[in-house]
């Protein structure tokens, strides 16, 4: 996908790592080392203090569904699914391509008009991806 | 320590529109409370105000209503689960003994909450993701259940058809249409498998409660338990609300009542959209898990079957006009276990729950007796 490295994230959970290539950053506890996200202020499970942590680019999709409610950036209908990244992490996002539950999917970059010009947002493309 | 118990009821038509101010809608609902609990106004000592949507002074608002007596007011706001901490703080202050009589009052709109928070467009996580969609949200949840127990489209459908029969009884209900199965499944698609006919509608409308310590009066309805929890975190926790917590609260509350699921008669739950019934009902233990839909339709749930789920109609029938439907739930079972709802009346109820889910992750159950 060609979009421009230089996009403000919608969320500091969306990170930019290469042109048209993102990574989600959750958080991972000290004390119990459970991953969350997004990042919380501290382990949203035991309390402890929770640093950055990068999400694996890809992984099994929970759920999905399609709807034609609007979703600001996508098209019209949108696919969406809940992905389970690792054992502690399902993130819902919109989807760029029909998919299975069980599916593998992975975490692209995707452009979300904002009022004040394009932001950088992201979604799941199916397959492992560079994974 | 004195028991608690429910006095009196009152509750207005659930309407999509009204030209009544919620506080007026309030006002009636409360007055309706207090006739029939046979309580004077001046001698409730605590008015808890459920409400959304109303700004500021709901309390006071509510209170202007009414005969300035001086009462001791308070406005709680726990999302849809708004009326049933109104309900909850009410019998939790007759049951400790701060005071005599409380009432409890729940008004405001859903849509008037949903149209404050929408006022602003923003672009966040949730927003981009669809976790601002209630719809989506369920009806991923919906996917799941299809995907892990082989559920239908038509399982959830029935949940509709069951709650909307029910809601034919109920002349305070908001859609009172029966429809077949197959009317249901030709409603507009909102977000797949969610049907528009299988999410609650928004409305208008007022319910009331009058506690008062448990005695001889006629028709009282004992307060077993009163429990609140709220989320864990989960994998999903940064859009979905916990799963898990319709079945630590509900536990704890028949734990506190010293009952099982089994003796449950009547069960009003947070059906916002028709998938929740079928899991709300396994968390609650009324069957095993992925059992609900079977059970559904084998008619376990029905008025007449094993335990009637959502007599009044639930919120997709009765509706869930945002303060007003906790306390609507408590409105339907004690008028269950009093006997008293005619053409969905269920046999023989003794007792009877309400549970109700708040967005952002509060779960509130309460179990009633009757004698």
């Amino acid at each position: 996908m060609n979009l421009d490295p230089l996009l403000h994230p919608v969320d500091d959970a969306v990170v930019a790592v290469g042109k048209g290539v993102v990574t989600l950053v959750g958080g991972r506890c000290r004390t119990c080392t459970r991953v969350h996200f997004p990042l919380q202020a501290c382990c949203p499970t035991c309390g402890g203090i929770a640093e950055k942590a990068n999400l694996p680019s890809a992984g099994k999709v929970h759920a999905v569904t399609v709807t034609a409610l609007p979703v600001p950036g996508a098209p019209s209908p949108t696919r969406i699914a809940m992905v389970q990244l690792c054992a502690d992490v399902i993130v819902q996002g919109v989807l760029q391509a029909p998919v299975a539950i069980d599916d593998i999917v992975h975490v692209v970059g995707r452009e979300i008009a904002g009022p004040d010009g394009p932001l950088l947002g992201f979604a799941f493309a199916p397959g492992c991806g560079d994974a | 320590m004195p028991e608690s118990a429910v006095l009196g009821v009152g509750m207005t038509p659930f309407v999509r529109r009204s030209d009544l101010e919620a506080p007026v809608l309030g006002r009636t609902a409360l007055v309706q409370a207090l006739v029939d609990a046979a309580v004077d106004w001046p001698d409730i000592e605590l008015v808890v105000v459920g409400a959304v949507g109303l700004g500021v002074s709901a309390a006071g608002q509510l209170v202007a209503q009414m005969q300035r007596t001086g009462v001791d007011a308070v406005a709680v706001e726990n999302a849809s689960a708004t009326g049933s901490a109104a309900f909850a703080l009410a019998q939790d202050a007759v049951a400790s003994g701060r005071v005599g009589l409380a009432a409890a009052v729940g008004i405001g709109s859903l849509e008037a909450a949903l149209t404050a928070t929408q006022q602003v467009p923003r672009l966040d996580l949730r927003t981009v993701t669809g976790a601002m969609l209630p719809p989506v949200l369920f009806a991923l949840r919906a996917a799941r259940r299809f995907h892990l127990y082989g559920e239908t489209i038509e399982d959830h459908a029935r949940v509709v058809v069951k709650n909307l029969r029910n809601a034919s009884q109920n002349d305070l209900a908001q859609r009172r249409t029966p429809k077949s199965l197959e009317e249901v499944l030709a409603s507009p698609m909102l977000a797949e498998p969610i049907l528009r006919d299988a999410c609650c509608p928004l409305g208008n409308g007022a319910a009331a409660v009058v506690v008062g310590p448990m005695g001889a009066r006629p028709g009282a309805v004992r307060v077993l338990a009163s429990i609140t929890g709220s989320d864990h975190w989960h994998p999903a926790g940064g859009s979905h609300p916990d799963p898990s917590a319709t079945a630590r609260v509900a536990s704890a509350a028949l734990a506190r009542a010293g009952i099982g699921p089994e003796d449950l008669d009547v069960v009003e739950v947070h059906d916002a959209f028709a998938v929740e019934e079928l899991d709300y009902c396994e968390a609650i233990g009324l069957c095993g898990a992925g059992e609900a839909a079977n059970a559904l339709a084998a008619g376990t749930f029905d008025v007449g079957g094993t335990v009637a789920v959502s007599p009044s109609g639930g919120l997709l029938a009765r509706g869930h006009p945002g303060g007003a439907t906790g306390l609507a739930q408590v409105v339907e079972v004690t008028t269950q276990l009093r006997g008293r709802a005619g053409h969905r009346q269920q046999p023989g109820a003794r007792t009877g729950m309400a549970h109700m889910i708040g967005a952002g992750g509060i779960c509130t159950v309460h179990v009633l007796g009757g004698d």
